[in-house]
Order: C-alpha cells, then sequence, then structure tokens
C-alpha cells in the first residue's frame, strides 16, 4: 500500500513505466532484455504515458485537495498547473470553502494625486488621459507609472471630464500600470507628468499609493486555521491571533486609516493569566508592528469601530483586562564567516547577498519571545543562525559566527528578534 | 484490490493467452492499473477522519488534519480520541475557551469504553460562591453556583480566573492504573505515583490547558476514582489526621506550614498542581 507521502507526489511517467516492469520483472518475464522500440516495449511506454497523463495528476490533485499544507494556487511552489500565473486556485478555493478565509491577491497601486495646472489657461482632462511616473527608480532599473483612474465624482462635467482653472490644484485618483508593490509610493515620490493631454501641469502624491503583493502561502495557511476559534465566545488565544490579521468576513484585515492591508504576521498572546488579563505583542516580517497596524489589530479584536474597520470582531470577554502593542525589538547582529568551493557562477557577492536574504527571511519566521519559551521568554540559538547561513546557498561549509557571541541570544518576553545583517559582515572564502 | 490484473486477459484475443510471456506482460499492466485505483481509493478516503464503509484517512494522515483543524493529536492518545476529536472539530472550537467546552476536549482522550464524569470548579473574586461544572459520563453538562463557596483552594480570592480540573476515572480504561499516591517510599520506573505513564499525564493535563481561554490558569487536574468526592453541593468536612475534603484556604500546601499536617484528602490524587497562589 502506498505510503501518505506517496500518494500526494505525482508519480512521474518514468516511475509508473518502472512500476510495471517491476511487476513484470517479479512474474519472470524478462524485461531487461527487451529491444527500445520492439512492439511490448512500446505498450509499455504508452501505457505509463497515459496513466501518467490521465490518472497521475488527478489523484496527487485528489489527495492534495484535503489538505491546506498540500493545497497550492498557480504561482506558488510546488503548484502543479502548467500555466503559474499567480492567480487563485484550489488553495484558495479550499481556504474560502472550509474556513472562510479570503487570500489577499496581488493589487494594483491607488491613492490620490495633486495635480496642478500650471498653464495660463484652463485644462479640460479625461480619465486615463495623463501617465505619471515615480521619481524613485526600482531594483530592476524601471520607473513606477500610474494613470488618472475614473471617477464620476471627480470628472463632473457633462462630458466625463474635469476642468481645472488655471493655477489651481485638484485631487485626482490615480492606479497604478503596474502589479504589486512595485508601484508603492510614498508622499511625495510621485512627481512627473509623463504624458498629458495639453497644457502644462505638475504633480505631486501628499499620501502613499499602496500597492500589495499576493499574501504568502503559508501566511493565508495560518489564517485559515484560526477560523475555527473565531466561533468561541470564550477568548481563546487563537482568537486574538485572528483578529489581529482577519476582518470579520474573512479577508485580511484593513489598517484603519485606508492605507492597505494590516502587516502583522507574528502575535504573541499571553497563555494564562489569574487576575483575567490578555497581553498581546505584534510583529511584522522585519520587526514590531506599526503604530497603524497595531491600532487596527487592537480595534478587531477589541471590537470597537475605528476608520476603515466598521465591523470589528471582538473577541475580549466580559471581565477580561486586553492591553495589545507592538513588540519590541532586540536587535540581533550576525556576521562571520565561511567557505565555499569554486564553482561556476559562484561569486563572494552573490554568496554574501544570499546569506543575508536567508537569515532576514528565517528572522521573519521567529516567534515573538524566541524558541524555547518559558512565560513567554526565550532564546534565539547561536547554532540555529550557522545553520541559516549554511542553508542560505548551496555548497556553504565551515560556517563560523563572530556576532552573536555565545550560544544563544535571550529574547525578553514581549520582544522579537529583529535581524542587523548587510553583506559587508561576511567574510567568504572561495576554496 | 486485485481486480483488473485478472480481467484484463478477458479483453485480448484468446490466442494471447496461449503466449505466455504476453499473459504476464498484461497482468503487469493489469496489476499497474490496479495500484492506480488503489491510490485514487486512498487518496478519497484521506479526507475521512472518521471510519467508514468508504475506509477512512491513515494515522499519518490525520496529523495533516489536525494541524488544518486546529486539534492537537497527543502522544497517547489513542486513535479513536483522534478520529473523535477531529471529526468534532467545529463544536470543539465553538466552545473552546469555556469549561464546558475544556471538558468536551478531555473527555474523548478516555476513548474507547466508559468515559469520565468531570468537573471543572473556580472561585468567584469576591469569594462568596464558586461555580461547579459538571460534565458527565453520558455527556450531560450542567453548572452549579454555591452560596457560600465550598472551594477555597488557597485563601488567594483576588485570583479568580483560576480553576481546577477533575476527573473521576472509575471504569475508564486508566481505572486499572493506580491512581492516588502509593505509600510515598518509592516512584516506580518511568512511572509516576505507579500507574500512569508521565506521558499520560502531560497528555491528560494538556487536553485541559490547550483548550483554555487566555485569560485563564489552570491550576490544578485532580484525578480520583471515588465519584462521591468534590460533589457541588458538598461541604468540607476535617479528618482527625488533619486533611478536609473540600479546600478551605489551606490546599495551596500539600502539608500545612503551621501544623505539619496534611492538607488535603488523600483520595485525590493531584497530576498538575500549581500550589499556593
Amino acid at each position: 500500500m502506498p505510503t501518505f507521502e506517496e500518494l500526494y507526489t505525482k508519480a512521474t511517467a518514468a516511475e509508473i513505466k518502472a512500476s510495471i516492469l517491476a511487476i513484470a520483472d517479479a512474474a519472470q518475464l524478462r524485461v531487461t532484455s527487451w529491444i527500445f522500440g520492439d512492439p511490448s516495449e512500446r505498450w509499455i511506454e504508452i501505457v505509463a504515458r497515459a496513466l501518467d497523463a490521465f490518472t497521475s495528476t488527478i489523484q496527487a490533485q485528489y489527495v492534495r485537495s484535503w489538505f491546506l499544507d498540500l493545497a497550492t494556487d498557480p504561482g506558488d511552489e510546488g503548484d502543479l498547473s502548467e500555466d503559474q500565473t499567480p492567480r487563485a486556485g484550489w488553495l484558495s478555493a479550499l481556504g474560502e470553502s472550509w474556513y472562510g478565509t479570503i487570500r489577499r491577491g496581488q493589487t494594483l497601486a491607488t491613492g490620490t494625486l495633486s495635480l496642478t495646472n500650471d498653464d495660463d489657461g484652463s485644462a479640460t482632462i479625461y480619465p486615463m488621459e495623463f501617465t505619471f511616473q515615480s521619481s524613485v527608480v526600482q531594483s530592476d532599473g524601471g520607473y513606477p507609472t500610474y494613470r488618472n483612474s475614473p471617477d464620476p465624482t471627480v470628472y463632473t462635467n457633462i462630458d466625463g471630464s474635469l476642468t481645472i482653472a488655471p493655477g489651481a490644484t485638484v485631487e485626482i485618483p490615480i492606479v497604478a500600470e503596474q502589479m504589486g508593490s512595485y508601484a508603492s509610493a510614498q508622499p511625495g515620490q510621485i512627481t512627473v507628468v509623463v504624458t498629458s493631454g495639453s497644457g502644462l501641469f505638475s504633480c505631486t502624491n501628499s499620501s502613499p499609493v499602496i500597492g500589495e503583493e499576493r499574501e504568502p502561502a503559508d501566511d493565508y495557511r495560518e489564517r485559515c486555521r484560526t477560523a475555527a476559534d473565531q466561533q468561541s465566545p470564550g477568548g481563546p488565544g487563537n482568537a486574538y491571533r485572528r483578529a489581529a490579521t482577519t476582518a470579520l468576513d474573512g479577508s485580511p484585515l484593513q489598517r484603519h486609516d485606508g492605507s492597505g492591508s494590516v502587516g502583522i504576521t507574528r502575535t504573541y498572546v499571553s497563555t494564562s493569566s489569574s487576575l483575567g488579563t490578555v497581553t498581546c505583542y505584534f510583529a511584522d516580517d522585519d520587526g514590531a508592528a506599526d503604530a497603524v497596524d497595531v491600532a487596527s489589530a487592537n480595534a478587531n479584536i477589541e471590537g470597537e469601530v475605528l476608520g476603515e474597520i466598521t465591523e470589528p470582531i471582538g473577541v475580549v470577554p466580559d471581565c477580561v483586562t486586553y492591553a495589545g502593542g507592538p513588540a519590541i525589538e532586540t536587535t540581533i547582529h550576525v556576521a562571520g564567516t565561511c567557505k565555499i568551493k569554486a564553482r561556476s557562477g559562484v561569486t563572494t557577492t552573490i554568496v554574501k547577498n544570499a546569506i543575508v536574504a536567508g537569515l532576514t527571511a528565517a528572522f521573519a519566521e521567529f516567534e515573538i519571545g524566541g524558541f524555547d519559551q518559558v512565560a513567554g521568554a526565550g532564546v534565539v540559538y547561536t547554532v540555529d543562525l550557522e545553520g541559516i547561513v549554511k542553508a542560505s546557498y548551496a555548497g556553504i561549509y565551515d560556517v563560523s559566527l563572530s556576532s552573536p557571541g555565545g550560544a544563544s541570544t535571550a529574547i525578553a518576553f514581549g520582544n522579537v528578534a529583529v535581524l542587523d545583517s548587510v553583506a559587508g559582515d561576511w567574510t567568504v572564502t572561495i576554496t | 484490490m486485485s481486480v483488473f490484473q485478472q480481467t484484463i486477459k478477458a479483453y485480448a484475443p484468446p490466442s494471447w493467452g496461449f503466449v505466455r510471456n504476453l499473459g504476464k506482460l498484461l497482468e503487469s499492466v493489469g496489476a499497474t492499473f490496479d495500484g492506480a485505483m488503489e491510490r485514487m481509493y486512498l487518496s478519497r478516503s484521506s479526507g475521512l477522519v472518521q471510519t467508514s464503509s468508504f475506509g477512512a484517512a491513515e494515522p499519518v494522515a490525520l496529523a495533516y488534519h489536525a494541524r488544518d483543524r486546529g486539534i492537537r493529536i497527543y502522544p497517547t492518545e489513542p486513535i479513536d480520541s483522534q478520529r473523535y476529536r477531529l471529526s468534532r472539530f467545529r463544536q470543539l472550537h465553538q466552545r473552546r475557551a469555556t469549561h464546558r467546552g475544556e471538558m468536551e476536549n478531555a473527555q474523548p482522550y478516555f476513548l474507547p469504553g466508559a468515559l469520565p464524569l468531570m468537573r471543572i470548579v473556580h472561585q468567584r473574586g469576591n469569594g462568596a460562591s464558586c461555580v461547579w461544572h459538571t460534565f458527565t459520563s453520558e455527556g450531560v453538562y450542567s453548572s452549579d453556583q454555591k452560596f457560600p463557596s465550598n472551594w477555597d483552594f488557597d485563601g488567594v480570592r483576588a485570583k479568580w480566573s483560576r480553576w481546577w480540573a477533575i476527573v473521576y476515572v472509575s471504569g475508564t480504561r486508566i481505572d486499572g492504573g493506580q491512581t492516588t499516591y502509593g505509600d510515598g517510599s518509592v516512584y516506580n520506573g518511568g512511572q509516576v505515583y505507579g500507574g500512569l505513564s508521565q506521558q499520560t499525564i502531560a497528555d491528560i493535563v494538556s487536553l485541559f490547558e490547550d483548550w483554555k481561554s487566555a485569560h485563564s490558569t489552570l491550576w490544578g487536574v485532580i484525578l480520583t476514582d471515588d465519584n462521591t468526592l468534590l460533589s457541588p453541593a458538598g461541604t468540607s468536612t476535617t479528618d482527625p489526621d488533619g486533611w478536609t475534603t473540600y479546600p478551605i484556604g489551606n490546599w495551596g500546601y500539600v502539608i500545612d506550614p503551621n501544623t505539619g499536617l496534611p492538607t488535603r484528602d488523600p483520595r485525590l490524587t493531584f497530576i498538575h498542581d500549581l500550589g499556593q497562589g
């Protein structure tokens, strides 16, 4: 009987063919001496390919479809779809159907732009007529661009246009032309008018323009798993975790000021109290959650309407004293040396960057309070950091950390480990 | 499940049956098809946490279900209990962090066989009363508020969100183990109190602990094989040896620091005890 792992692992055509041959071999059929292309050999190849085409994927997907850890959306690691364009797939369907939880998709950045008519005469503009550009170069060398999006409350002329008097400034909605966080812009960054219908214009954005990446699959799975505890009126720890990240309708909790989704990825909930108190600490990927995130989470937890949060969940039972705040950052400087054997494409810069990227990803997963917690306080083990460095790039060996010193770094109650490490902190020897 | 392996030859021309190797080849292909069908069948049944005529998820798959359903599986938890709790995960979560829910989560652990009577008790902050929550072996829940209080564990009334669980193990599958203290001379190898393994005790405590609210503290878990002890309506009496049948502010210490006498009913075994508040 196949193991569970074999059930959710898609069998390849070669494996199916090997299985047929193994059975035949066990039946003392001399299958290994067949000539390639011989009818019998070909029939086995055909059967293997037919099974691969018609049942393997279906069967593997079948078992995967039951479980959050095995279900994926296109674009997620391990997804079997031919088209890997990130989009909602079975994981999103499973999460929404069974757990009432909606995965945040990649969004186009939207916001408001201040457009000034610098010409001597009035200007009449139409939706989607303008292209604006950020003044900040992105990692790929490009600049995000935006269009003035339609809004009947702004473009109020009878023909759907907007008239701007000479020297006047209007606030117009804009939408990015590139997906995701690539086009996110901080105030004052969108200052270039690339194209316009006519006239002379200048622009700036006084508020952030936010686009978001698709919610990481594991973050989404964790939100799904807290869904059941939202039902309990008694205040289990997971109810607080759920409310810190998820709105009543199962969608990602929005920041109360309208600047996108709450970025909280880690929530510590105190486990016990003799006096009826609950204390929460919040962190995002790179450290303590910001003030807007914390206020948004607290509002949803305590059931208080705040800005965009119009239907808060409210999970704190009567008679319970609740307090929630940002985690306190404990910075850990990580530096050291390692070696790697010379091979094509390996440079010290690549390895150093991979180490920093690996550490950054790992720190984003460290729980508030660290590992092996006692009463909410724990540690980060130095040997674990060495392991992370070793795993950050294939072939790294002889990792030695000059920092942090000692076997572990203490993480106090309510604290979250924050990485301090740049490529310059590493000495990589190519041997 | 060897169906197609046998029937595949019926679809071949009769003359093929006389070709020995061809028959083996057909059987090999048929067996592979059978294997594919078995995988499909097992894939389908892996979604079923309860045993049924359509099969059931293998124990290893139950761990995946447990993770998704927020139900922790314990090392000594019988498979019957795992399947039951996983199948009732919505109901369990619905009452999680309530005292009824804590008992509902723990009781299936004693499957198969008779389920234990359970109680949870806590004292109100003003000390005037206490509340007893009872969950019978038949699954009937009731609560009793006792005026005046018959549960003052250690005299620390201000710590109002503490609670204690009592499991009456008489007739359950763990009843064969000694659940009261022996003569105190030895701890038996790898066992606690001569009966239950340390892991069993840890699991019973965790079943309550994991299902409690964030704002409360499980202060003690008590096992007894005498269903008449610690009933909600009772009042404390003092034994000539000094111990009392209910706590009257004296159970924070096992030995009374003033008199040197035992404080607790020896028919009760504390498998989890945070002591004086």
